[in-house]
């Protein structure tokens, strides 16, 4: 179902009130956030260049690389929503806006959709948190890996509502979330056949945790950013050679 | 550590500013390392990240040459244009081909050239090697100026790498400054007060309220003049989530200590 909504943003007080819906979490927590959305002492109209308001439809997309593309429409270059891509107050109330469609079509209990950490709804102005913003996390790391954004698919390829270790340990670091870096983090860790992340890619050895530790040693002395994605691949320490050989016969194969 | 004789490119070696307008942030670059003796063939790579924000952009400057130049970037897409820091390295393939950086400037702010920018562009912070106490505000200059002790090489370690100095101290400052700004005959014409007053007034603070005459001994109106600027100080605190930085810097601090 399209739900076409008039985009707001919160002010202070609506951003104070949305973060204690999200802290306290009523049981009626989605008819508290309804009560919010259009509120006008809490929020306010986003104006769009045309002197307009504008309208974004609030639909239920489940991957993370089709969430992108969607808010793309309003927040690419060019679009309505452009200029605004820093604002916290507006990604916050986008993060409310699409609060009832995640737990209602998601097929996922309340508990679940919510999740335990508040910075899943409110934006955090700390890079530890920043990236696991649902809504506007997918968009980001889209739009800094144009024009080739499937090279993030390392980020992109896991449900909006779980995004999951990968995007944790990749898109929380920033030298790791563009370029070639984040490219082969995609290659390693996803199937482009099947179109998700490859099975068993968490555990021991070569997992994004271990990805994510040895690029961060590496980072004082190395400027592995300028090398191009094969390079790197042959780079990598053994313990990842089940992914690179993968990674290698994929590319060899024309896949990835 | 440093295995690798990596130069520490340092910060009047490196300038940046920006300006933003119509949508469209204009960033210019500066360097001055001709005297590090770095091979001119050397790459230039600019690094644009996001303070507290996972943003990230890259830019291939070209070669080192002479070791001097500038670059002006037109950037459409910068998020927070004023939370962005500056990581610029000089890097040179060795004998294998990895690319190893032989210089690096890291943290650099740019400064604003817009004139309604964020409080940091327009409070001045000076090292004061001789301060005996970690950070005072000065207004001996008929404008503040945060000072920060230099003892111990105490700024860089406050100003550069503390994840918490900033948001502990800012409130306080900016509390201060207010009931400076209220209580003191001042040019508010100068720029940079009126920056400040501008701040204020979008913290809530009454409009036309500072430029009162409040230098008076009337107890009453200094109490006044305290309760708004406290009121000032906490939405200052509340709009940056400082609360939340800092207890997100305890959080990563004790996930990096247990590893």
């Amino acid at each position: 179902m399209v739900n076409s909504i008039e985009v707001r943003r919160f002010n202070a007080k609506g951003k104070d009130a949305f973060v204690t819906i999200v802290r306290t979490k009523p049981s009626n927590i989605l008819d508290e956030v309804d009560k919010i959305l259009n509120e006008p002492t809490l929020t306010e109209t986003v104006i769009g260049s045309d002197g307009k308001p504008i309208q974004i439809e609030v639909i239920y997309i489940e991957r993370r690389f089709e969430f992108a593309e969607h808010l793309a429409k309003w927040f690419g270059e060019g679009n309505p929503l452009s200029g605004l891509t820093g604002d916290t107050n507006l990604w916050d109330w986008l993060s409310a806006a699409w609060m009832r469609t995640f737990v209602e079509s998601s097929g996922q209990s309340v508990e679940k959709v919510l999740g335990k950490q508040q910075d899943r709804w409110i934006m955090a102005n700390t890079l530890l948190y920043y990236h696991r913003h649902l809504v506007s996390g997918p968009f980001f790391a889209y739009e800094t890996n144009l024009p080739d954004p499937k090279n993030a698919m390392c980020m992109l390829a896991t449900p909006v509502i779980a995004p999951g270790e990968v995007v944790e340990r990749v898109a929380g670091k920033r030298s790791m979330a563009i370029g070639s870096v984040c490219h082969l983090a995609t290659l390693l860790y996803f199937d482009p056949k099947l179109g998700k992340l490859r099975d068993g890619h968490t555990s021991s050895p070569g997992n994004p945790k271990a990805f994510s530790y040895y690029f961060s040693q590496l980072d004082v002395n190395v400027d592995y950013l300028a090398m191009n994605v094969d390079a790197l691949l042959d780079l990598m320490p053994v313990n990842f050679k089940r992914w690179v050989d993968l990674a290698k016969d994929e590319r060899a194969r024309g896949l990835s | 550590m440093n295995y690798t004789g990596r130069i520490d490119i340092q910060s009047e070696e490196v300038s940046a500013t920006y300006r933003e307008e119509s949508g469209v942030c204009t960033l210019v670059v500066k360097w001055l390392l001709g005297h590090h003796g770095l091979n001119p063939g050397c790459h230039l790579y600019l690094g644009l990240e996001g303070d507290g924000t996972s943003e990230s952009r890259r830019f291939a400057l070209g070669l080192l040459g002479d070791g001097q130049g500038e670059q002006t970037l037109r950037l459409t897409q910068v998020r927070n244009p004023e939370l962005i820091k500056i990581r610029l390295k000089v890097v040179e393939n060795d004998s294998s081909g990895i690319p190893i950086i032989k210089a690096q400037g890291d943290k650099i702010s740019p400064q604003s050239l817009n004139s309604s920018n964020q409080s940091r562009s327009f409070l001045k912070i000076l090292k004061t090697p001789e301060l005996t106490v970690p950070w005072r505000v000065d207004f001996a200059e008929d404008e503040p100026v945060l000072l920060i002790s230099d003892k111990e090489e105490l700024f860089h370690k406050l100003r550069d790498t503390s994840p918490i100095f900033m948001p502990l101290v800012l409130p306080e400052v900016v509390r201060q400054i207010f009931v400076w700004l209220a209580t003191t005959e001042v040019d508010y014409n100068n720029e940079v007060l009126k920056e400040w007053v501008l701040l204020f007034e979008q913290l809530t603070c009454p409009r036309g309220f500072i430029q009162q005459d409040h230098s008076s001994s009337d107890a009453d109106d200094f109490e006044e003049v305290k309760r708004v600027a406290s009121f000032v100080s906490e939405e200052f605190a509340k709009k940056f989530d400082f609360i939340q930085r800092i207890s997100s810097a305890f959080e990563s601090e004790e996930t990096r200590l247990n590893g």
